[in-house]
């Protein structure tokens, strides 16, 4: 059986490590890209993609922005999960609600633990 | 069509008289809103995120007061403190099981059957007003904030 391919989104390189590194232990592919940019050229290259981790905000696109363009286009029902710290522009109950109001399936608050985010991982991809 | 300038005062009023209905029946149900919130946060959050620090960081207020909550939270058996096993100096707030179950009289559950009860089209407007309502009071003190959901946003 093929593993789950997931598109991980993150402007911290080490979010990115940490994050893909627990993901490929657990036997996922990763697919790992610094911005919402590159997120959709990823997105347009692979078509196995079944699940997107995003932080929320970034240099060039929040993730809730990526979410509601996603949402608008043929990757609707792809089930994304966001990341965001309790020292983030926006505080983590609303960041989390205006995610949730657009279609985000999770909120990952950092730092979370490994069984947090393979939980939520595992959750998602039975969405 | 548009509401004239005298109906759209009185939907402000009403919208604030809804948030005073909620903290009302907040502290009718024995919490305080900031306590309320607080034990919210406490539930959804781990490690560094579950401090003392990390709730005047959420709560945009500092150590002083939101240790205070935490206080009265753990003086209402709502939370407990224990050592980060990661660093010695902080203490872990974690919600107690009578916490966990305080939480089903949130008050915010409460909207939630009112919302359930309305129809699709309203839900959906009333989610996306709010949403801008949000943003935009957030704004008056970091204007960045309106780039949450805007696609294609400029670099900042």
């Amino acid at each position: 059986m093929t593993s789950a391919h997931i598109l991980i989104v993150d402007d911290e390189p080490e979010i990115l490590d940490s994050v893909g590194a627990v993901l490929v232990a657990s036997g996922y592919r990763v697919t790992a890209v610094e911005n919402v940019e590159l997120a959709r050229g990823r997105l347009a290259e692979c078509d196995d993609i079944s699940l997107i981790v995003s932080d929320v905000w970034m240099p060039d696109e929040t993730g809730i922005a990526f979410l509601r363009d996603l949402q608008n286009r043929a990757f609707g029902g792809l089930p994304v999960v966001l990341m965001t710290g309790s020292g983030s522009r926006t505080p983590i109950e609303v960041t989390a609600a205006i995610g949730e109001l657009n279609g985000a399936f999770s909120t990952l608050v950092k730092p979370f633990s490994v069984e947090q985010l393979r939980a939520v991982v595992a959750a998602a991809l039975q969405e | 069509m548009s509401l004239s300038p005298k109906r759209i005062n009185a939907v402000a009023l009403l919208l604030d008289q809804a948030v005073r209905l909620v903290g009302n029946l907040g502290f009718d149900r024995g919490l305080h809103p900031v306590q309320w919130s607080a034990l919210r946060y406490f539930a959804r959050v781990s490690g560094a995120a579950a401090t003392v620090n990390g709730l005047a960081s959420f709560q945009g207020t500092t150590a002083g007061p939101a240790s205070r909550t935490v206080q009265a939270l753990v003086a209402k058996g709502l939370v407990d403190t224990t050592a980060d096993p990661h660093d010695g100096r902080r203490k872990i707030v974690v919600p107690t099981p009578e916490g966990l179950l305080r939480l089903k009289d949130d008050p915010v559950e409460r909207l939630v059957s009112i919302l359930s009860e309305m129809q699709d089209d309203q839900q959906a407007a009333f989610g996306a007003a709010l949403e801008r309502m949000v943003l935009a009071l957030m704004s008056d003190k970091d204007p960045a904030v309106m780039r949450l959901g805007v696609v294609g946003g400029p670099r900042s």
